[in-house]
Parts: structure tokens; C-alpha cells; sequence
């Protein structure tokens, strides 16, 4: 597997131990979501909806590049790559 | 013999504490808390001022349970469903949390509506599926606010014996622990609006007590909708003697049906906050009023929480409304524009608290030796 970092928001950091980056480990984007629910569960809760998608106004970066919601799952992850939540922006 | 009461107060950002002193005229507030959540539902302790569980819940990272022992300072979280496990339904609030009349037992209601138990004071958490397998439950239509389920009612004598409010959908009874359960209807008039001909899923409840000295009573504040085209109204409050079998109107004396709170005191004083109407849910002529009844509904008072100030043209939602252990009854709401009035009187006398708070979800009084 490949260890990539992981970028936690501040509002969610109760949920990775205070910590604002953690390491996970997923050699592809579609291994991302098990890769932090195996090890950060309540992360995983926060993150992803009951259907396994990302939640409706959840963002995910991929060295700071929008990850569609959609495909690409089988996008490849290299070492030291860096994914980021963030909230979307919603509203006026 | 309670010598000092908390108040807690859940909004849209976050919650606040206020501790009174020994009569409750003056009140501390203290720092705010989670600011950045909506504090949907809270579960003050009853033995230590300092703990608090919570639901909570955001728009963009929905919803757990958060629970502190050291007044705020610091909090932990508590999943309801294992994440592992596949769910047919979201979850998208915490909307009750309930003592479960054994020790340890707790009980969750959410929205999308189901109930949830803990036998372990909250640290873990299962569902009551006897209650989501329910026949009706295809029926089951939400309200404004969602498919919630937000009222749990635990008969003080017999803890198998509940009964649970989900709207828009109606009252549910178990005798048995949750293992099956009964819609409990008969008397309330249907919503037609909400297109289901369900007859057990089809009653807009917005809240619902019991009297605890005489389970079988249960009191209901209902939607009160318009029913034809020329506005007439359904009855908004109800009461049931035969633990909810059936139900009779309670308002002929009331001036306006809707409203969503309801409290009973350990006393027998019934309270409710009656809006104009479902079409615009604010105080007649924008007084905060609360009216009480001593007799169970029979004849009511009407109390004036802010006669000589400003109008205020805004609500009250079903948990913001909340009564201390007290004698006389402290009597507690939050409105929909931040304000917060208190009575250590049962409604005779009442002061707003000198803070304006964003909307007020849900207010919880412990009282404290």
C-alpha cells in the first residue's frame, strides 16, 4: 500500500486525536474512504455518507486538485501525495 | 433539597450554560460551547452539574453524540451506528435524549425517525428495530423539519413501557420493550397533507408528556392545520387517559391551536406556547405567552413572559421550552431570534436572561444540591 497524507479540518480534529494531518495508506483514490474508516472512524462518519459517497457539501483535494464526486476511484496515489477535506462552499 | 439549578441552552452554533443562583433570579452565564455544531438535543446528569451529553449536528458533517464531565472543557464523541454496518435510512440529527428508567439505559430519537438504546450510559449504542420495521413505515412522511423522531416517554413504573412522537407521522406504544409497537392515533385529526392514507402515519406530533404520577395520562401539543379553504383549524392540544389509546381536545379555552412545546410538572402544571398559526408560527401580536393549566387541561392562564417589552415576532420549537425540579416549578424557553426567559414562579413572574443567542433549539434545567 501507499502512504499518503491525509489533511483533517480543523472542525473534525477531535476525530484524528488533535492532529491536523494523518498518515493513511491506499494506492488508488477508491481505497480512500476504507483506509480512513478502518482506522479513523469517526472521521469516516463525519466524511462520508451512509451510502459510502463523499457527504453533500464534503470536498476531497488530491494535491490540492478537485476530486470529482464521481469516477475516478481508480486514480493512482504515489507516496507522500496529499488529500485534503475540506467543506465545500454552500450558500450565499 | 435543590439548592441551585443549571440551565442549558442548544442553538444553531453551539451551546451555553447558565447556573442560577439559590432562588434562580440571577444567572452566570458561562462560555460558549461548540460553537461551530447545532445542538440539536441535550442530557444533562442528574448527579453532576458538570456533565452533558449532547447531539449534535452540521450541514456539511451530519451528526454524533458529544459528551462532556468537565462543564465544556473538553468533549468526546460517541457513534450511534457502527460505520461498518450498512444503513437503509440516514441519520442526519440527534433529536431526543431520554433516561431509560433502568440504570445505565438511555435512549436516542433521530431523524431520518428511528430510536436507538444504551445500556451502558451512552458508550454504545443499538437500534430499536422493532420500531423501523414497523408496516407504516413506508408511509412515513416528514415534516418541516424533517422524518424526526422527537419524543421518547418512559413509564416510570413498568421501563418496557414507552411511547415515542415522530413527525409527520403519529404515536407509537411498546409494552415490550421495543420489540413491537402500536400506532396510537385514535382521536387526532389526520393530516391529509401529508398525501398518505395511512391511518397510523398520518398525524403531525409535536410534542408529547407523560404524568409520571399516572402513566396512562399523556398530554399532546399537535400541528393544529388548516382544514378547509376557509381556515378552520383542527384542535392543537390533546389529552389521553388510557396511555394513548385515545385522545380528546384540551384547547377550547386556548386562543390559537398551533404551538410546539409541551411540559408537565412533577406538580401537574401543564404548559404550552401557542403560536398564531401553522402559517405563521410567531406570538399573537408578538408576545412570548405562556398559558398553564392546573387541571389538566380542563381550564387554562395565561402568563406573559415579556408584557412591557418589545414585541417579539418569533417562535418557539418543541424542545426549547423546559421546566426544573423545583418548588415552585422553574419554568424555561428559548425563541427562534436568540432570547431566553426564565420564572421561578410556575409563569407568574418571568425575566429574560441578558443575552441574545443565535436560534434556540433545545433548553434542559437540572436542579443541584
Amino acid at each position: 500500500m501507499t502512504p499518503v497524507v491525509l489533511e483533517v479540518p480543523r472542525m473534525l480534529r477531535d476525530c484524528t486525536e488533535g492532529r491536523p494531518s494523518v498518515a493513511i495508506e491506499a494506492d488508488r483514490l477508491g481505497a480512500v474512504r476504507e483506509a480512513i474508516r478502518s482506522r479513523w472512524p469517526l472521521l469516516a462518519t463525519h466524511v462520508f455518507a451512509e451510502s459510502g459517497a463523499l457527504r453533500p457539501h464534503v470536498l476531497l483535494l488530491h494535491n490540492d486538485r478537485l476530486v470529482l464526486r464521481g469516477p475516478p476511484d481508480d486514480v493512482r496515489l504515489d507516496a507522500g501525495d496529499r488529500l485534503t477535506i475540506v467543506q465545500a462552499v454552500s450558500g450565499g | 433539597m435543590a439548592t441551585r439549578t443549571v440551565l442549558w441552552v442548544g442553538t444553531v452554533k453551539g451551546a451555553y450554560r447558565f447556573d442560577s443562583d439559590g432562588d434562580r433570579r440571577a444567572w452566570r452565564m458561562g462560555p460558549p460551547l461548540l460553537q461551530e455544531w447545532r445542538v440539536d438535543a441535550m442530557l444533562p446528569d442528574p448527579a453532576d452539574p458538570d456533565r452533558l451529553l449532547v447531539g449534535t449536528s452540521h450541514d456539511a458533517w451530519g451528526a454524533t453524540l458529544r459528551e462532556t464531565r468537565d462543564a465544556g472543557a473538553t468533549w468526546s464523541q460517541t457513534l450511534l451506528r457502527d460505520p461498518e454496518e450498512p444503513a437503509e435510512f440516514p441519520l442526519t440529527r440527534v433529536w431526543q435524549l431520554t433516561r431509560g428508567g433502568e440504570a445505565g439505559r438511555l435512549y436516542a430519537g433521530v431523524a431520518d425517525a428511528a430510536l436507538y438504546a444504551s445500556e451502558d450510559d451512552g458508550a454504545s449504542w443499538r437500534e430499536i428495530e422493532g420500531l423501523t420495521r414497523h408496516p407504516s413505515r413506508p408511509n412515513w412522511h416528514p415534516g418541516n423539519g424533517g422524518l424526526c423522531l422527537h419524543t421518547i416517554l418512559v413509564d416510570p413504573r413498568d421501563p418496557r413501557r414507552l411511547w415515542v412522537g415522530i413527525s409527520a407521522v403519529g404515536v407509537f406504544g411498546t409494552t415490550d420493550g421495543g420489540e413491537s409497537w402500536e400506532a396510537l392515533n385514535e382521536g387526532l385529526p389526520p393530516m391529509t397533507m401529508t398525501g398518505t392514507q395511512d391511518e397510523d402515519a398520518m398525524f403531525c406530533i409535536h410534542k408529547i408528556a407523560l404524568d409520571e404520577s399516572d402513566p396512562d395520562r399523556l398530554f399532546m401539543q399537535f400541528h393544529a392545520h388548516t382544514m378547509t379553504p376557509d381556515g378552520k383549524r383542527s384542535s392543537g392540544v390533546f389529552r389521553s387517559d388510557d396511555a394513548a389509546r385515545t385522545w380528546r381536545a384540551i384547547d377550547r379555552d386556548l386562543p390559537q391551536r398551533f404551538g410546539f412545546p409541551l411540559t408537565l410538572s412533577e406538580r401537574g402544571e401543564l404548559f404550552v406556547m401557542p403560536l398564531v398559526s401553522d402559517e405563521n408560527r410567531v406570538f399573537d401580536q408578538g408576545r412570548p405567552t405562556v398559558w398553564r393549566s392546573a387541571d389538566g387541561g380542563d381550564a387554562w392562564e395565561r402568563r406573559d413572559a415579556a408584557p412591557t417589552a418589545e414585541p417579539v415576532f418569533a417562535g418557539v420549537l418543541r424542545d426549547a421550552m423546559t421546566l426544573d425540579s423545583r418548588a415552585p416549578t422553574g419554568v424555561y424557553f428559548g425563541t427562534t431570534v436568540g432570547d431566553v426567559f426564565a420564572s421561578a414562579d410556575a409563569g407568574d413572574g418571568w425575566q429574560r436572561l441578558p443575552v441574545r443567542l443565535p436560534r434556540v433549539l433545545c433548553v434542559r434545567a437540572a436542579s443541584y444540591d
